[in-house]
């Protein structure tokens, strides 16, 4: 029952993935090649970057002066910047349909996510911000069903893509470092409801769980369960000694250059296959 | 032209080098002179107690509280204890302070069975049983919230307290040692600025605020040196810092106020931070050999879960959300508990790595040897009760069991019961042989408890204790010297002081185990004043009282 289900699936997006090759020729029978830079070329879509600049600058700038917090107005700013985007996306749809559109938008994304963790370890690390504070370009996300939504999302999309073919090396050793990543979150916030639950239960619900340890670095469970304690497990470098937000720049590191890496290999070869 | 007025300045810079590498090769070290002692020796009792695999507990009267309808925070940081012969009969007595209570002295028959003397003091935070005048017959020293030291003496079984002379401050933790090399005991106070400054407001700092202050025996009083302004002092030890062979002052700091530290210099008292990371909220210090390497490390207990499910995170999170500061990155400070170990000409913290970081919200946290096999364990009492702090837990109380960690021949630490897990609310705590089984008892003053003795019938290896004399010293009970023993291949270092842990004063007998040793082969005393004495061949499961005769 489970297998055919599965199969029912498989299927439905393998003839999904073979429609959108057909659509790779246009009707004018032009082939437009893809490379890992059209995902983040906005050139097409110039006007719509200059007015979504102008208009998000002067709309964090009004939040500035209304002294509302820093990430909202960083907020503005790339929120002036999704009109380009999305027609950008909607161009690839067309001139290369819905896989390649998807993939753009995983790619986009989990840059801009990669480059969230980034300004946190920096803002850690190297401006010396308290832990609380270095919560990255906009902090109000850094929640714990932030990330876990977002990790479950990348997950599935990435699913998605492997069955529509972005199949090479890169792309299974990101599938099983994406699984990974997603069952920490997944215990992250297992975790967190639950304390949620005993702290509602001691009758304090204005307390947050935010930010207990995961599976790995300083105080997760590999550095403290009974079956890993003292075990080579506790050699590997950062594995259980890591701060919380090493471990999640690390994973993120991993994720982004893993998925430019699969992208990049498998527009390759579509190109070359696509090409006449 | 230019060579040549260069000539000068290069003859007199190779002059100089020359001079001072000639002297540091010529440089004789100076022998420390010898000091002769007698010694005196009895065999331990060790036929008097049982013999068992677990510590045996008593619970004693005395019952410490910060307030009968409900202890808030700052009075739940609880009471000292304080272990010493204060009636000259042999035995190691126990006097327990108290908050809302009164203190109380148990004069100890050597034989686990102690007679209470009541007395009035009140709000006693630290206590020391020490000699401050050197007259050969030891006081009861106490600090006490909201007024000055006091000392008590024992005259026809009654401790009657009078004011520290010369001491006009109130204090919170203190040590002794001679810091001037006079040979007479200084005093280090100092000040926990957070608890007075609710109590008193900013007339606290008004009236000239805290610190730390050394209080130099000076005749028949004491003269101050105030080493900065502010603290909120739980501990003070005398590590030798920079490993020079001089004793430093380390003051562990409560909240995120960083732990301070003084070295000692011709020129008087050099502030310090030697430690590369630090507890956040430092509870108690201890100095031991923990390795056997003849080097002392330097433990500090903070407040971290052992256990990190979530029922235990969500008793600790709200207290810590209050409590808890914005620390930066290149804070030193780190919630949990820390051992520095002198390695590579520096100090790291090792404590993480031994898994010894995480205790509970620990308080007095001290290495003895609590098995005699010649490594000493780690002992640390924890837990926190405080209406207004925990006032959403059952009894105001995050109660967890105090930890043992034994010590695995230096090579890691491992997590035993032996009848110490008691899930009161440790506070003071200290190890002394109380009737002279050669085996180390401990002994606990709880918040809003009993006080506890723990009888040790751990029936192990074998043991000796040293009792260090100077007759006619201003120190007679050689506080501050250090004993270096080799037995059964292993050498080991103790010294002798008068407090160390949370509030808790020491014994001036100090205890080796020795594990299947019968003979101890060496003994080097390193007295105070720097004279060395050698003593060999000391046989097993004994007290030695070694008496220096010039």
């Amino acid at each position: 029952m489970n297998s055919s289900f599965v199969e029912i699936i498989i299927e439905y997006f393998n003839q999904l993935f073979q429609m959108q090759q057909r659509q790779l020729a246009t009707p004018q029978g032009k082939v437009y090649p893809m490379r890992i830079s059209t995902i983040f070329d906005l050139r097409a879509e110039w006007i719509l970057v200059i007015i979504g600049v102008i208009v998000g600058g002067l709309l964090g700038f009004l939040a500035l002066i209304h002294k509302y917090p820093a990430w909202i107005q960083a907020a503005c700013v790339i929120a002036g910047l999704l009109p380009a985007f999305s027609r950008h996306v909607v161009d690839i749809y067309v001139k290369h349909g819905w896989w390649s559109a998807t993939l753009t938008m995983l790619v986009a994304a989990q840059s801009f996510h990669g480059v969230e963790h980034l300004v946190q370890w920096v803002q850690y690390h190297i401006l010396r911000w308290p832990f609380f504070r270095a919560s990255g370009i906009i902090s109000a996300a850094n929640a714990e069903w932030v990330h876990f939504g977002w990790n479950w999302i990348v997950l599935v999309i990435m699913i998605v893509l492997v069955i529509g073919g972005l199949r090479n090396p890169f792309a299974y050793l990101m599938l099983a470092w994406t699984i990974a990543h997603t069952a920490e979150h997944t215990y992250l916030m297992w975790r967190y409801i639950q304390a949620l639950q005993e702290l509602a239960a001691l009758g304090v619900p204005d307390v947050s769980a935010q930010g207990l340890p995961g599976f790995f670095g300083r105080d997760g469970w590999l550095a403290t369960s009974d079956a890993t304690r003292n075990s080579f497990v506790c050699r590997f470098p950062g594995f259980t000694t890591a701060v919380r937000l090493d471990v999640h720049f690390w994973w993120n590191v991993g994720e982004t250059v893993l998925l430019m890496l699969a992208t990049n290999m498998t527009l390759r070869q579509k190109n070359r296959t696509d090409t006449p | 032209m230019a060579h040549h007025k260069l000539f000068p300045v290069a003859f007199c810079a190779s002059l100089l080098l020359l001079a001072c590498s000639g002297a540091q090769n010529i440089a004789i070290p100076t022998p420390a002179p010898i000091a002769a002692t007698t010694l005196t020796q009895f065999p331990f009792a060790t036929q008097a107690t049982p013999c068992g695999t677990t510590f045996v507990r008593h619970e004693l009267p005395h019952f410490t509280t910060g307030d009968p309808a409900g202890t808030y925070v700052y009075a739940s940081n609880g009471s000292g204890l304080a272990v010493g012969d204060l009636n000259g009969d042999g035995n190691d007595d126990v006097i327990f302070g108290n908050i809302a209570g009164t203190a109380t002295l148990y004069l100890n028959d050597g034989q686990m069975r102690f007679t209470p003397i009541t007395t009035d003091l009140t709000d006693v935070r630290a206590l020391a049983i020490v000699d401050t005048d050197g007259d050969g017959k030891p006081e009861v020293v106490a600090t006490q919230r909201f007024r000055r030291p006091v000392i008590g003496e024992l005259n026809n079984g009654a401790l009657t307290f009078h004011d520290m002379p010369d001491v006009f401050s109130s204090f919170y933790a203190m040590n002794w040692r001679d810091l001037n090399g006079d040979g007479k005991l200084d005093v280090v106070f100092g000040t926990y600025d957070t608890e007075q400054l609710q109590h008193q407001g900013m007339i606290f700092n008004e009236r000239g605020g805290g610190g730390i202050f050394i209080y130099y025996r000076d005749g028949a009083g004491y003269r101050a040196e105030r080493l900065n302004e502010h603290a909120d002092a739980l501990a003070i030890a005398f590590p030798d810092i920079n490993h020079d062979g001089v004793s430093d002052i380390l003051v562990g700091n409560d909240f995120n106020r960083r732990d301070m530290a003084w070295l000692a210099s011709p020129t008087g008292w050099q502030s310090v931070e030697p430690f590369g990371q630090t507890t956040e909220n430092t509870m108690s210090l201890d100095v031991a050999d923990v390795f056997n390497t003849g080097t002392n490390v330097i433990f500090a207990t903070d407040m971290k879960p052992y256990n990190q499910d979530v029922k235990t995170m969500a008793d600790w999170l709200p207290a810590m959300k209050k409590l808890a500061r914005p620390l930066t990155a290149d804070d030193p400070q780190y919630p949990e508990n820390t051992l520095q170990v002198w390695q590579n000409g520096r100090w790291q913290d090792q404590a993480y790595s031994l898994q010894i970081d995480a205790s509970g919200w620990s308080w007095s946290g001290k290495f003895g040897d609590l098995d005699n096999d010649g490594w000493q364990d780690l002992y640390i009492v924890n837990g926190m009760v405080a209406k207004d702090l925990l006032g959403y837990l059952p009894k105001n109380q995050i109660a967890e069991p105090d930890m043992l960690f034994v010590n695995n021949a230096g090579q890691k630490f491992t997590r035993a019961d032996w009848g110490l897990s008691d899930s009161g609310s440790g506070r003071a705590m200290t190890m002394v042989d109380f009737n002279h089984d050669g085996r180390l008892d401990v002994v606990v003053n709880p918040m809003d408890g009993h006080a506890v003795i723990y009888e040790n019938q751990r029936c192990a290896g074998n043991s000796i204790e040293l009792r260090l004399v100077q007759p006619h010293s201003a120190n007679p009970t050689a506080v501050g010297a250090t004993v270096r023993i080799r037995a059964g291949g292993q050498q080991m270092m103790r010294d002798v002081r008068e407090a160390s842990g949370y509030l808790s004063g020491e014994s001036a007998t100090i205890h080796f185990g020795i594990g299947n040793a019968t003979i101890v082969n060496t003994i080097e005393v390193t007295w105070p004043d720097g004279s060395i004495s050698h003593i060999d061949n000391i046989p097993s499961n004994t007290l030695t009282t070694i008496t220096r005769t010039e």
